[in-house]
C-alpha cells in the first residue's frame, strides 16, 4: 500500500447519510464506522452503497483490540474481510489499543505499556491480521489518561517501532496527539517531529473537551484552535495526507463538517501551497 | 505477555469493580493523581454503555423516567459486563433483565416494551432480499397451487405479547398520553421492513397467525388449508388462504413463493 492521497473527507455519521446520498457534497472521502455496517441489510447498508457508488471509501473499526492479550476475534476479523470485499476500501484501519480482555468488552479505547513485551505481542498480531484481511492495516494513536509504570519509551518510539516491524501504517490522529500531550505533559511538536513519515497514511482532526487540569476526547466539538495549529505543523511535515473531519458525539448538520473540512483543505494549500489533486500520492506535485 | 495480561486484566477489573489494584501500576506525576485518570476510564466506560441503552430504547426510556431509567441502566451495567464485539448486541439482555428484576418485574409491559424495541431493531437492519410481486403468484399453475410454500422476507419478525406495550410504544412514539398499562389475551403481531426500509407493525386475528406460522415450519398451502378449517367454513378456506398471501406480498413481507 502506498501513501496515496485521497483528498479531504468526513466520517459519515448515521445522521447524515440521507443529506449526503441527496446533495452529494463535493467531499473527496468518506470513512465509515467498520462496525456499523456488519448487520445483515436494511438502511445502513442500503446507504453505505449509495455513497460508495459516488465516493471513496476508508473502513475505520474500533473492536479489533489489537494490543489485547485475549486470543485475536476471528469471527470479527472474517466480518471485516468480508464487508471489505464488499466495500473495496481503499484502507482499513483500527486503533493501537485494547477493548477488553477474559471476554469482557469495556467498548473503549485502552492503553498499553510502551516497552518491548507489548511490542512483540502487538506486531505478531498485526501480522496475523493482515495475513487474514490479505492487506496492510493502519493503526491510530489513541488519546490516553494514564502512563503505566512499566512503559520503558515514549509513545512515539513505541508507534515508530510496531509500523516499522508490523509491515503496517499510521493513522495520526492530531487532536489525541494534542489530548495525550495536555494529559502527560509531554510536547506535542515532540510527538510530530519523532514520526517517521513514511508510516502515515491518514490524518484526524477531532475536537475535545478541555477540563483545565485535563483534557478528554470526546469528539463532540469543533476542531479547536490548538488542533489547527498542531495540523498545520503536521501538514508541514509529512507534506500532503489524507485528511479527515472525525465527529462522534454532539453531531451538527452536516455543512458544518463540510465547512471544517474545508478549513482543513484551505489550511493546506496556504501551508503546502496549491496542490494538483489525485487519488495518487506519487503525483500529488506541490507548485511550489 | 503474562506482564501485559496482569496489567489488562486488573484495569479491567477497575472498570467492572473498582478494584484499586491497578494504581500500584499508574505512573505518578502531572497536574492530575492517579485515582483522576482511573476515574476517566471508569466514567467513559459507564457512559458509553449507558448511551446504547438510551438509544436502543428511545420509548422504554421515556416510559420509565429518568430515576426508573437509571436504575435500569446501573442495575445492568453492573450485571451485565459487554462480552459482545459489537455494541449493538449489549441490550440483547435487557428483556429478561427487566421480567426477572425488582421492581421491572412487577410491571410486565416494561419487559415487553423492551422486547417490542429489539424486535424493530432486529427488523430495521435484517438481511436484503428481493420481494415477490404480485404476478408471481398468479403465474402458479392451478395444478400446482397446492403445494405453494411462502418464503417471508427476513425482516419479518413475530412478536407475541399478553400486554398493551405495543399501544403504549405507538402513544409514546406519537408524543401522546400512554394508555394505562393492562394484560391482555395473547397477541401476536408482525413486524417487518418495507420496500422504502421502513419497519412497519400490524395485529394478526388467529386465522392469520394460524397461516403463518404452519408457513414458517414449511407448510404446503394444502397442509395450510387444513389449518384453517379450525377457524372458517370449508367453502372460505381457500378464498381466505389467498387473501392473506395477496396481503402478505402487497404489503412487501414476502420474498419467494416456492412451488
Amino acid at each position: 500500500m502506498d501513501t496515496k492521497f485521497l483528498g479531504f473527507g468526513v466520517g459519515l455519521r448515521t445522521d447524515h447519510y440521507q443529506y449526503v446520498v441527496d446533495n452529494k457534497p463535493n467531499v473527496d472521502w468518506f470513512e465509515v464506522i467498520s462496525e456499523n455496517f456488519m448487520v445483515a441489510g436494511g438502511k445502513p447498508k442500503y446507504f453505505l452503497h449509495a455513497v460508495r457508488e459516488h465516493y471513496p471509501i476508508v473502513m475505520h473499526g474500533v473492536s479489533m483490540s489489537i494490543a489485547s492479550t485475549d486470543p485475536l476475534n476471528l469471527d470479527y476479523l472474517a466480518k471485516l474481510k468480508t464487508l471489505a470485499e464488499e466495500v473495496q476500501p481503499e484502507w482499513v484501519s483500527d486503533h493501537l489499543c485494547w477493548t477488553g480482555v477474559h471476554g469482557v468488552n469495556s467498548h473503549d479505547l485502552l492503553p498499553v505499556p510502551y516497552n518491548e513485551e507489548a511490542i512483540a505481542h502487538i506486531v505478531s498480531r498485526v501480522q496475523q491480521v493482515q495475513e487474514i484481511l490479505g492487506r496492510e492495516i493502519v493503526l491510530e494513536n489513541v488519546s490516553s489518561y494514564l502512563t503505566y509504570n512499566a512503559s520503558e519509551m515514549e509513545e512515539w518510539e513505541f508507534i515508530n517501532t510496531i509500523a516499522e516491524r508490523a509491515g503496517c501504517k499510521i493513522l495520526l490522529d492530531v487532536n489525541n496527539i494534542y489530548v495525550s500531550s495536555r494529559n502527560h505533559g509531554y510536547s506535542a511538536q515532540t510527538f510530530l517531529q519523532s514520526i517517521q513519515p513514511q508510516y502515515v497514511q491518514q490524518f484526524h482532526l477531532a475536537g475535545h473537551s478541555d477540563y483545565g487540569d485535563y483534557v478528554i476526547d470526546t469528539h463532540d466539538h469543533d476542531v479547536p484552535p490548538a488542533v489547527w495549529n498542531l495540523y498545520q505543523e503536521a501538514l508541514q511535515r509529512f507534506g500532503l495526507v489524507s485528511t479527515l473531519i472525525e465527529r462522534d458525539d454532539n453531531i451538527p448538520p452536516f455543512p458544518e463538517l463540510y465547512a471544517e473540512m474545508q478549513k482543513a483543505r484551505n489550511i493546506a494549500q496556504r501551508t503546502l501551497g496549491p496542490y494538483q489533486k489525485t487519488r495518487d500520492a506519487k503525483l500529488a506535485t506541490l507548485t511550489n | 505477555m503474562q506482564n501485559l495480561r496482569h496489567l489488562q486484566t486488573e484495569l479491567i477489573d477497575y472498570l467492572l469493580d473498582q478494584s484499586p489494584v491497578i494504581e500500584a501500576h499508574i505512573a505518578a506525576g502531572g497536574s492530575i493523581d492517579k485515582r483522576t485518570r482511573l476515574n476517566i476510564y471508569g466514567n467513559a466506560y459507564k457512559s458509553r454503555l449507558r448511551g446504547v441503552i438510551d438509544t436502543d430504547h428511545e420509548i422504554l426510556s421515556y416510559y420509565l423516567g429518568d430515576d426508573l431509567f437509571s436504575k435500569l441502566v446501573d442495575g445492568y451495567i453492573d450485571s451485565h459486563p459487554s462480552t459482545y464485539t459489537s455494541l449493538r448486541d449489549f441490550c440483547c439482555e435487557i428483556p429478561m433483565y427487566l421480567k426477572i428484576t425488582p421492581p421491572f418485574r412487577d410491571h410486565p409491559v416494561i419487559s415487553e416494551l423492551a422486547r417490542f424495541e429489539r424486535t424493530l431493531l432486529f427488523a430495521f437492519d435484517a438481511n436484503d432480499a428481493p420481494l415477490t410481486k404480485m404476478v408471481e403468484l398468479s403465474s402458479v399453475p392451478l395444478d400446482k397451487w397446492p403445494n405453494i410454500q411462502v418464503r417471508f422476507h427476513p425482516s419479518v419478525q413475530l412478536f407475541e405479547t399478553f400486554t398493551n406495550c405495543v399501544e403504549v410504544w405507538r402513544a409514546i412514539k406519537q408524543k401522546a398520553t400512554p394508555p394505562e398499562a393492562i394484560d391482555n389475551d395473547r397477541i401476536v403481531w408482525i413486524v417487518w421492513r418495507t420496500i422504502e426500509r421502513i419497519t412497519e407493525f400490524r395485529s394478526m386475528n388467529i386465522s392469520e397467525i394460524s397461516m403463518i406460522n404452519a408457513f414458517l415450519q414449511g407448510a404446503t398451502l394444502a397442509e395450510v388449508c387444513e389449518e384453517l378449517l379450525q377457524y372458517h367454513p370449508e367453502h372460505e378456506v381457500s378464498e381466505v388462504a389467498v387473501k392473506y398471501i395477496s396481503q402478505w406480498i402487497q404489503r412487501g413481507q414476502v420474498s419467494k413463493i416456492h412451488y
